[in-house]
């Protein structure tokens, strides 16, 4: 804490700036209890920090092993999670702007308190997430992965 | 017909109509009309004036430019129907034109000309509810019992069925009607909804009784104490889920709750007469006909005696058994005399659901094998189309309906041996001439009755079928579960509505094969076949609808 703020002091930054704030540089998307084939190692992966993913080296991690994952697999996991997240997109709650509650009401426009409701997670927030997801099917050539990603996305096909 | 006699012709109708053609116009229209048979050139050209006609024109003086931008308007409409062949057209669920009701300028309007976004914004969401329910009240307010008296006459012998308002009903005693729609605002208690306000009702209490709106009008007139005891209510045909829309008649009792006393969907709207008011709008996705156009259809509908449908559901085609069976009939049909036109293949396309352990590298070698089995009917390869709607089950983006077709990947194989097999979305619209079908691939009826509120009323019919047929008919929407049960794309929620009413509806269920004519609408299901080895055989010219069975040793029945 005390180096940020002298850090902060060097770059003529104030503390409570705006600029000053955390950003994630590259959020973070799990896959969770991955399995090897191989060995039956059991692991976390994030498919966006871990270095080795990053470079293409699909393999187990445990130095004995070292063998690759089960593409299919990978490719099958990431598609859950894409049809799971679309699926939730569609059943999330609307909040009011102005009083926070939860929308109960299906026909009504506006809120009781007169606000107007917005998105828990907005159409910009999920597509930034699932442009990951895109750019990880290109990268790792997983053809029904892209093609679902894009069909979400609305890519225009030429 | 020479050139000089059709310019001749365009050049009377247009004075008939008090236009005067450009030299250039007239080169465009004469154009455009070449393009089709001889024999067509009258309807073509009508066609063409017809929409200059419907264009908001400066003057009389028709220049080249109208004339072109008439004729891409025309070919437009001919762009939503994916493929023509024979009078057949295929619309995606993601082409068909998304219409809006103004319950104040009383019209129907298109809210953008390009298509709505796939993730929709909050007001996307409102609006999903706000449009059905505007689309059904516009609907009620024409009928006979619910139309706003225009004149302060004396009360009928039924009494006034006006709908109130939600809005209206505090304070406000004696019975009264209201339009809502079923919600479960809080966790037990269920309300009914209009565009002014909620009410709560108390659902516990329903006993079925006859579907016949005159039926239920007559018995309104009872009062609920005579001879019914406290707090029952009579409710008509149908599986009553939540999100269902009801036209509900009863009192506001003091403590804040609708009594209902009888309870029902709307009534259905006659096809024409949602037609005639639609005039001008696509609604289905099949283009715009003209009069002339419509005519010549349905006399050609008329005479395509011989156009049968082959529709299968619930094709597995990693199960030998199923393979085999298929095998089967697409040998019987080879041998015909005339060959099927369409052949319909609705998922589920393999035995265990997409999930996990599923290897979509299998189920694409597996349609490869399929597409090798049908090109080795010639006959069938020759002269049928093929269609595939993906099941509820199949690899894609995701399970949120509208679903949209097969991913390349998985139907590129298949395609190398059919190069021109249709792939389509899930629910899927035909247009066969003036026909309307709409395919819909779901396992409605063991969600509709286990998402019931009320068990349905059994006066009219046992067959849980026919329940299904009535609800999705008289709520004009193909799947009205809670978004929780079965999620929809907000903007594409139209893409689901039956209006006007369909002349067909087939629906892919896994449950048994059934067939029914309900007010004139044709609707089946032909049954699971890898379970069953039930499918169904259609023609459309007459509506037929030919049950069909395999059995273990005899070939089609």
């Amino acid at each position: 804490m005390v180096m940020r703020s002298n850090l902060l002091k060097y770059m003529h930054v104030r503390e409570s700036a705006p600029e000053a704030q955390f950003c994630d540089p590259c959020p973070s998307l799990f896959l969770r209890n991955v399995i090897c084939s191989y060995c039956n190692d059991c692991r976390d992966l994030d498919i966006c920090r871990d270095s080795a993913l990053l470079a293409g080296e699909w393999r187990c991690a445990v130095p004995q092993c070292g063998q690759p994952y089960d593409r299919e697999l990978m490719e099958n996991t990431l598609l859950q999670i894409v049809q799971q997240r679309e699926r939730l997109y569609h059943l999330q709650d609307l909040v009011c702007l102005r009083c926070n509650q939860v929308k109960a009401a299906h026909l009504a426009e506006q809120c009781g308190c007169a606000g107007s409701f917005s998105c828990k997670e907005d159409a910009t927030e999920f597509c930034e997430k699932m442009q990951l997801i895109l750019k990880i099917a290109i990268h790792q050539k997983f053809q029904l992965l892209q093609e679902c990603t894009e069909w979400i996305l609305e890519v225009e096909k030429s | 017909m020479s050139n000089s006699t059709t310019r001749k012709k365009v050049q009377k109708k247009c004075k008939i109509r008090g236009f005067t053609l450009k030299v250039d116009a007239l080169d465009e229209i004469l154009s455009f009309v070449s393009q089709f048979d001889d024999s067509d050139h009258d309807g073509a050209i009508d066609v063409v004036l017809e929409q200059l006609q419907l264009q908001p024109l400066k003057s009389s003086i028709i220049d080249k430019q109208t004339v072109q931008s008439v004729v891409s308007i025309l070919l437009q409409a001919d762009a939503a129907v994916d493929e023509t062949l024979g009078g057949l057209g295929v619309c995606d669920a993601f082409l068909v034109p998304k219409f809006r009701y103004d319950p104040i300028k009383k019209i129907f309007y298109k809210p953008s000309e390009s298509p709505p976004p796939i993730h929709g914004n909050a007001s996307a969401k409102a609006a999903l509810y706000k449009d059905r329910f505007l689309f059904i009240s516009q609907r009620l307010s024409r009928h006979q019992h619910f139309a706003k008296r225009a004149f302060d006459s004396e009360m009928s012998d039924f009494g006034s069925c006006e709908i109130s308002q939600i809005q209206s009903l505090v304070g406000q005693t004696g019975r009264r009607w209201v339009l809502g729609l079923i919600s479960q605002l809080e966790d037990g208690h269920f309300y009914l909804e209009d565009l002014t306000a909620s009410v709560e009702i108390n659902l516990s209490n329903a006993i079925s009784f006859t579907h016949s709106f005159h039926t239920y009008l007559r018995l309104s007139q009872i009062k609920s104490n005579d001879h019914f005891p406290d707090r029952t209510y009579k409710i008509t045909t149908g599986f009553f889920t939540e999100n269902t829309i009801v036209v509900a008649e009863g009192e506001m009792l003091l403590e804040g709750v609708f009594q209902v006393i009888t309870c029902g969907f709307p009534p259905l709207e006659d096809r024409e007469k949602s037609v005639k008011l639609l005039a001008g709008h696509d609604f289905f996705g099949g283009g715009i006909l003209t009069k002339e156009e419509t005519l010549r259809l349905a006399e050609l509908e008329k005479r395509a005696v011989n156009d049968m449908f082959v529709i299968l559901s619930d094709i597995w085609l990693d199960n030998e058994e199923a393979m085999e069976k298929l095998e089967r009939i697409l040998d019987g049909y080879e041998n015909q005399e005339v060959a099927p036109s369409l052949f319909v293949f609705m998922g589920n396309f393999s035995s265990h659901p997409f999930n996990l352990s599923f290897r979509p590298s299998s189920l694409r070698l597996q349609f490869g094998k399929l597409g090798h089995m049908i090109a080795a009917h010639q006959q069938l390869t020759k002269h049928s189309r093929f269609l595939f709607i993906p099941g509820p089950d199949d690899p894609g983006p995701s399970k949120v309906l509208p679903r949209c077709a097969l991913p390349k990947y998985i139907t590129e194989e298949l395609q190398k041996h059919i190069p021109n097999a249709m792939f389509t979305s899930n629910p899927c619209r035909i247009k066969f001439y003036t026909q309307e079908l709409v395919f819909f691939r779901q396992d409605l009826l063991y969600r509709m009755r286990r998402s019931c509120l009320i068990p349905p009323s059994t006066e009219e019919t046992d067959d849980p079928f026919e329940h299904l047929v009535a609800t999705i008919t008289h709520q004009s929407h193909l799947c009205p579960l809670p978004l929780t049960v079965q999620p929809l794309i907000w903007n594409y929620d139209h893409s689901l509505y039956l209006y006007p009413t369909p002349h067909t509806i087939v629906l892919g269920d896994r449950s048994e094969q059934k067939a029914f004519k309900y007010t004139g609408i044709t609707c089946f299901n032909p049954g699971s076949f890898s379970r069953e080895g039930t499918f169904v055989a259609y023609y459309p010219c007459t509506q037929e609808v030919e049950l069909s069975a395999l059995e273990d040793s005899d070939s089609i029945q």
